[in-house]
């Protein structure tokens, strides 16, 4: 194992361990409400900025960075394992409390996501970690963004420290079942990657919110489906254990038997899998509701428009009468547009037009919605027939039993001309 | 064709306004150049100058503010630091209407409130970005300064954001398309514009950059690579100041 020394330049650390710490996904600056020092530097209270970026398009708002790479676990999946023969490096907590500061004076970043491999052990490294925080908080009078990983088995005052710190905390889960990272991440179990999380929650309890703390899962590293992982994600929402779960597809870094062997990471699983939590958490739908008779969520729609598929009953929604919650659930109208329609209800009758104008994108709506009892799909146009038998496809022959008993409950509501005719 | 040009400041936009409205034909769209944007537009051979005069606008305020209330002021502001929409004449369509509907401002279903609504919704997202996009220089024994050239007029509505970031710092924000300046030196804060702004600066001697654009190399995920998507991102028009992109 290659150690960069101490008297290495800083330019050589920072690289090495910017790169060891890309793979971790939850890295957005949520805005915060920590008291700020009145001479000090910096605040919090906005939320989603975003300062560049990067080659991926994925967006750059912390120093991403890990206080050291050296790690004694030996995660199969991670960059940093043990076995792996990669340039080391640690950076002392002076320097990179400099460096964050420097970076925040430029308006290069928004705040600092500190995150570590566990070197020596789960304390000492959490205290070294604590050490950066506080030279940030004390010495800099940073008043800025600080997202810290909380390390699996430090102890209980170390995690309430770094609890009242940073502006959120966060613990990976890695694996969604006890018999993964049993496989994969032999020094982990469900029970200690989880502990911390509950420390903070216990911390949080008196304020029945739900606790400023993150985590993240991988995806397609082991054999886990879409069911159980979301099934997990749902049970730390209703718990109020964490604010948000992230979802990292796989990447293969390492060689081992017991990884999968992958053509191309899972990332569009990857992208389904936020969009179903965006679901669960932004438009009231329940877990059972996103998932038919398979357990995975399918990859070639998104699973709102999947929903839908299954659910024509509910549909057609009437533009002018909906509710808010009903026009959600409509494939391809979010909460801005549907705020949009009930706004411009109040101010006359809607109209095709009036919807062009407020921007709102009838593209896939159109087949959901009436406007005044009328549809706004034409069913002679070759290319949305196209759309429709391609959906269709997909659904098999179940699916068309269900489309063609909807196409005639409508048809006998006296609507202007039929859906589907099969 | 007649033009009409004013010359770019909050005062002259209201003699506009007011200039256009007592004229009563808003069905003739003449062309409207801001001096300070378009300093080319003096060489046109027919062309009106529109005076600014501070007693006209104040009192064309003031007959708004009775008409519509207090909010009409900021609304108004807000539309002349959307100094690119053009959007002159939708927001006199909108004054004319709402003479006579007082509520048009929520009336979503308005063509011409549409545009104004769109603009307003444009000109936040633009400051927005500026949030993180704007980068501060350091000049040796001087202070922090960032030059950047914003889509619309956002200066005046995003410094208050780092005077609350860094109460404690001096440092000087240049719009170098409009040539407006924001200086916050000693705790005090100014801004002003300022005419024949040359000032070269070495803006690359900063020891952090070389930094900077190591960690943002490196944090890239190489099987995640877009460009496609980081451009939709960070237009080119923006990396002119990101050292990240040089």
């Amino acid at each position: 194992m290659q150690v960069i020394k101490k008297e290495s330049s800083t330019e050589l650390v920072l690289k090495i361990l910017a790169n060891s710490a890309r793979y971790d996904n939850s890295c957005s600056s949520s805005g915060g409400r920590r008291e700020s020092h009145p001479y000090g530097i910096g605040n919090s209270h906005l939320a989603g900025i975003c300062h560049t970026w990067s080659a991926d398009g994925r967006c750059v708002s912390l120093l991403k960075i890990l206080q050291t790479n050296i790690c004694k676990n030996n995660c199969k999946y991670c960059i940093c394992r043990r076995d792996n023969d990669v340039p080391r490096a640690l950076l002392q907590p002076e320097e990179l409390a400099k460096i964050t500061i420097e970076f925040y004076r430029r308006n290069y970043i928004e705040g600092l996501f500190l995150s570590s491999g566990i070197y020596r052990d789960p304390d000492y490294t959490m205290e070294l970690m604590l050490r950066t925080v506080k030279i940030l908080r004390e010495r800099y009078l940073f008043n800025g963004y600080i997202h810290l990983k909380l390390i699996p088995g430090a102890s209980r005052e170390l995690v309430e420290e770094a609890f009242s710190l940073a502006d959120r905390v966060s613990s990976n889960l890695e694996l969604s079942t006890e018999e993964s990272l049993r496989r994969l991440a032999p020094e982990k179990s469900l029970g200690l990657l989880m502990k911390p999380l509950e420390i903070v929650r216990e911390i949080y309890k008196e304020k029945l919110r739900k606790a400023p703390a993150s985590t993240q899962i991988i995806i397609g590293a082991s054999p886990e489906s879409d069911k159980t992982i979301l099934s997990l994600a749902s049970e730390l929402y209703q718990k109020k254990i964490v604010r948000r779960v992230y979802y990292s597809a796989y990447i293969p870094v390492n060689k081992d038997k017991d990884l999968p062997a992958i053509a191309e990471p899972p990332f569009l699983r990857e992208h389904r899998l936020y969009q179903a939590d965006w679901l669960l958490r932004f438009y009231g739908f329940k877990l059972e509701e996103l998932f038919g008779e398979e357990e995975n969520l399918p990859l070639e729609m998104d699973p709102k428009l999947s929903w839908a598929l299954r659910n024509l009953d509910f549909f057609p929604v009437e533009l002018t009468r909906a509710s808010f919650e009903e026009l959600i659930r409509v494939p391809g109208i979010g909460p801005i547009s549907a705020k949009k329609i009930i706004q411009a209800r109040r101010f006359g009758e809607l109209s095709e037009e009036t919807l062009k104008k407020l921007r709102i994108s009838l593209k896939r709506a159109k087949y959901f919605v009436t406007l005044r009892g009328k549809l706004l799909y034409r069913a002679n146009r070759r290319t949305e027939r196209a759309f429709l038998n391609k959906q269709l496809a997909l659904f098999e022959d179940k699916g068309k039993e269900s489309f063609a008993l909807t196409g005639s409950l409508w048809k006998a509501s006296s609507m202007m001309e039929p859906l589907w005719d099969f | 064709m007649e033009s009409l040009i004013y010359d770019g400041t909050f005062v002259g936009f209201l003699n506009l306004l007011h200039y256009l409205e007592t004229r009563q034909d808003l069905t003739r769209h003449i062309p409207i150049w801001n001096k300070r944007l378009h300093p080319e537009a003096k060489g046109l051979l027919f062309y009106k100058e529109i005076p600014s005069d501070i007693e006209v606008a104040y009192k064309y305020l003031e007959v708004l503010i009775k008409l519509f209330g207090s909010h009409i002021k900021d609304k108004l502001f807000l539309y002349y630091l959307c100094d690119t929409a053009k959007i002159e004449w939708p927001l006199l369509k909108v004054i004319g209407k709402a003479r006579e509907k007082r509520n048009i401002w929520q009336d979503l279903t308005d063509e011409d409130i549409i545009k104004l609504q769109a603009t307003e919704r444009e000109f936040y997202r633009e400051r927005h970005r500026f949030y993180g996009l704007l980068r501060f220089f350091q000049i040796p024994e001087g202070p922090l300064i960032a030059p950047f050239e914003p889509k619309f007029n956002v200066l005046p509505k995003l410094y208050p954001h780092f005077v609350r970031r860094f109460p404690r710092e001096n440092f000087i924000i240049v719009d170098v398309r409009r040539k407006l300046v924001f200086t916050h030196l000693q705790g005090v804060n100014q801004l002003f514009w300022v005419d024949g702004l040359e000032v070269e600066l070495d803006l690359k001697g900063d020891p952090f950059i070389s930094l900077w654009r190591d960690f943002f190399r490196e944090i890239a995920v190489p099987e995640r690579v877009s460009f496609k998507r980081q451009r939709s991102r960070v237009p080119l028009r923006v990396r002119k100041f990101l050292p990240e992109f040089w």
